[in-house]
């Protein structure tokens, strides 16, 4: 007996080659013989086939409605989220809690770019001779968050690897110019000690206390918007070129946990981060029932082959051909599949425009999600079909018109009793 | 339609339009059962050949293997000159859509269609054009007394008359013989009657060659070769006056 990966190898083969133009183009010839057929075998088994329907139309129902829930979840969450124009593509942390929202005319910004030491000297200071280093203008300064290293006002903590390359030790000097609309100015502030860091972000940055990184950002004056003031309620900070957004949301609210975030971006994004938890097991359960309304169809396509195995052997035996026989099958089942999707798609419309006007859910349906229900319902119902209609397209008419056990692969000495299984 | 008749007393046709040559099928049933050992058979174009002996003898195997139905372990049949063995499914499908007619014992019409939707069907798996198919279909009918039931499903009729509407589709592409497996053997003895009869009707008139699987001692009174079969191989094979069968 063949493995079951070879059975449903061959399996994917054949039903690639039953989809071969030729074939499709002969069976399409014998449309006016075989349509006929069909029509007349769904007709005479209605239960059955409306059995069939009714099932691929629960599935499309569900499919459309969990589609059309999810979508407006996510679009409900993105009309409720606040997208702050800034005068740049900035990140925007306020420094309240929970419902802090920063003031309109947002301003002070620095720039969180590349570290650069433009100088380096040596100099007189009552604690003794120091080395001083000058960094750039647009030297990277970061506020130390609570759970960071806490440097004091006029004290910077600065990455060993930075101190290494620029030799620094504790104690020295460190000047940081920052340009301004009047000129360059520069703030002085003592190493106070060298720490380890684990971030790539911090890897590059010097540690000021928050008021002193404040202060600096004061010094830049009053930006394109508003004016330089007093301690402003939320500090704008450029997103690191090369960082993703994800990446740069987990290290913000790692350093401000007790900020409200704000963030300007897709609304899918938005999105994604307030309602992913949501699409995954949606996208699990639509597919899952659908798959099993598949199984539903499978179940009464099998029963009526093998309630029909005279008949098809007795076809078979007349000269209707093995694909013939599969195809016929298949347009049997394609024509109730039909009406199911029909049903399921008007159905599913019916339902989701009644739960949007009676409830307070947000419910949108997209063409993409009737497409894609299109799409996995055809393939549902093709997969369950196609082990029925494989089934009949390998029997010889003797075993069809016998009531033989089929088998999908039977081995050459399988006497076909049925003992081990078969349909 | 269909051949001409030949009249009574004339040789038939010598050759051979059906010939089995050391044909066996094995069923892997157990260490495996021959059904049918090796059987080597010659029907004459346009002859009545029947099949008997008894239960289990091979007698369905053979003609199953006769009509393509199935695959032959070994040996191999020839038809009108075309050997089985070496056609496809497809082959053997086209074979059996126009060259030969079959005759179950259960009737076996299709439910679904009526008894001239029957008779048409292997016209219309053969690809006439609509017009011959009617008329043949008409002409079939009348011939097997079934006219005033064209319209009529299966559950409609009686077993002598899906019988007599089997035989019409078995004859719809005027094929070159008629393979038929107990055709009586779920009838009454009127309906038998008749069923023969109609055979033999469509043997003289119109030459059509036959070969029934029968225990109907009436089959074999007419038959033009008998052929006597035991434990899967032929014991006998008698042929009447008047055949020239090999």
């Amino acid at each position: 007996m063949l493995s079951l990966l070879e059975v449903l190898g061959q399996g994917l083969v054949n039903l690639v080659r039953s989809l071969h133009p030729r074939r499709l183009r002969e069976f399409g010839r014998r449309m006016p013989l075989y349509g006929p057929l069909a029509l007349r075998a769904v007709k005479r088994r209605p239960l059955r086939h409306l059995l069939v329907g009714l099932c691929l139309a629960a599935g499309v129902v569900v499919y459309l409605t969990l589609s059309a829930a999810s979508h407006g979840s996510a679009v409900d969450v993105a009309r409720r989220t606040e997208v702050l124009r800034l005068p740049a593509d900035v990140l925007a942390f306020g420094l309240g809690g929970e419902g802090a929202r920063p003031p309109e005319d947002l301003a002070w910004a620095a720039p969180v770019g590349g570290f650069e030491v433009f100088d380096r000297w040596e100099a007189l200071t009552s604690a003794g001779r120091r080395w001083v280093v000058g960094l750039a203008p647009d030297s990277r300064l970061w506020p130390a968050g609570p759970d960071g290293p806490s440097p004091g006002p006029g004290e910077a903590l600065v990455p060993r690897r930075l101190a290494e390359a620029a030799g620094l030790e504790p104690g020295d000097l460190l000047q940081v110019g920052v340009e301004t609309p009047l000129g360059f100015s520069g703030e002085a502030f003592v190493v106070a000690g060298l720490f380890e860091a684990h971030d790539d972000l911090l890897a590059e940055s010097v540690l000021v206390g928050l008021e002193d990184s404040l202060a600096l950002r004061d010094r830049l004056g009053a930006g394109p918007t508003g004016p330089a003031g007093p301690r402003p309620d939320a500090v704008a900070v450029w997103v690191r070129s090369g960082s993703t957004l994800r990446q740069t949301l987990r290290r913000l609210e790692s350093y401000f946990p007790e900020a409200t975030l704000w963030w300007e971006g897709l609304p899918a994004q938005v999105s994604y981060r307030a309602v992913g938890g949501l699409l995954s097991p949606a996208r699990v359960v639509k597919t899952t029932v659908l798959m099993l309304a598949g199984l539903g169809v499978f179940n009464v396509m099998l029963l009526s082959l093998l309630q029909r195995k005279t008949q098809l052997g007795v076809l078979k035996a007349l000269g209707a051909e093995d694909d013939e026989v599969f195809h016929l099958l298949f347009l049997e089942g394609g024509l109730v599949a039909a009406g199911g999707l029909v049903l399921g798609l008007a159905g599913g419309w019916a339902v989701v425009r009644a739960l949007d006007v009676s409830s307070e859910l947000l419910l949108m349906l997209t063409p993409s999600a009737a497409a894609g229900a299109v799409v996995l319902a055809v393939a549902c119902f093709y997969m369950a079909s196609w082990l029925p209609a494989t089934l009949c397209r390998r029997a010889t008419p003797v075993q069809l018109m016998a009531g033989r056990r089929l088998y999908l692969d039977p081995h050459s000495t399988c006497a076909q009793c049925g003992r081990c299984g078969g349909f | 339609m269909g051949r001409p008749g030949r009249p009574k007393g004339e040789a038939k046709d010598v050759k051979a339009i059906l010939e089995a040559t050391a044909l066996g099928r094995r069923f892997p049933v157990g260490e495996g059962v021959w059904a049918l050992k090796r059987v080597d058979l010659a029907v004459p174009r346009g002859a009545f050949v029947v099949i008997t002996g008894p239960s289990g003898c091979g007698k369905t195997t053979l003609l199953n293997l006769l009509g393509g139905l199935d695959r032959p372990t070994r040996g191999d049949v020839v038809l009108k000159g075309l050997a089985y063995s070496r056609l496809d499914e497809s082959g053997l499908a086209r074979l059996r859509r126009t060259e030969i007619g079959f005759v179950f014992q259960f009737f076996n019409l299709l439910s679904d269609l009526t008894a001239e939707e029957n008779v048409a069907l292997p016209m219309r798996l053969a690809g006439l054009p609509p017009a011959e198919i009617a008329s043949r279909t008409a002409a079939l009918l009348e011939a097997t007394g079934m006219s005033h039931r064209a319209r009529h499903t299966p559950y409609e009729l009686s077993g002598g008359e899906q019988q007599r509407v089997a035989v019409a589709r078995a004859l719809a592409n005027d094929p070159a013989i008629v393979l038929a497996d107990e055709p009586t053997g779920n009838l009454d003895s009127k309906n038998s009657e008749d069923i023969m009869e109609l055979f033999r009707r469509f043997n003289r008139e119109k030459g059509q060659t036959f070969v029934v699987v029968s225990h109907d001692p009436g089959f074999a009174e007419h038959a033009d070769m008998v052929v006597r079969m035991r434990d899967g191989e032929v014991q006998a094979l008698e042929e009447r006056e008047g055949t020239g069968a090999c």
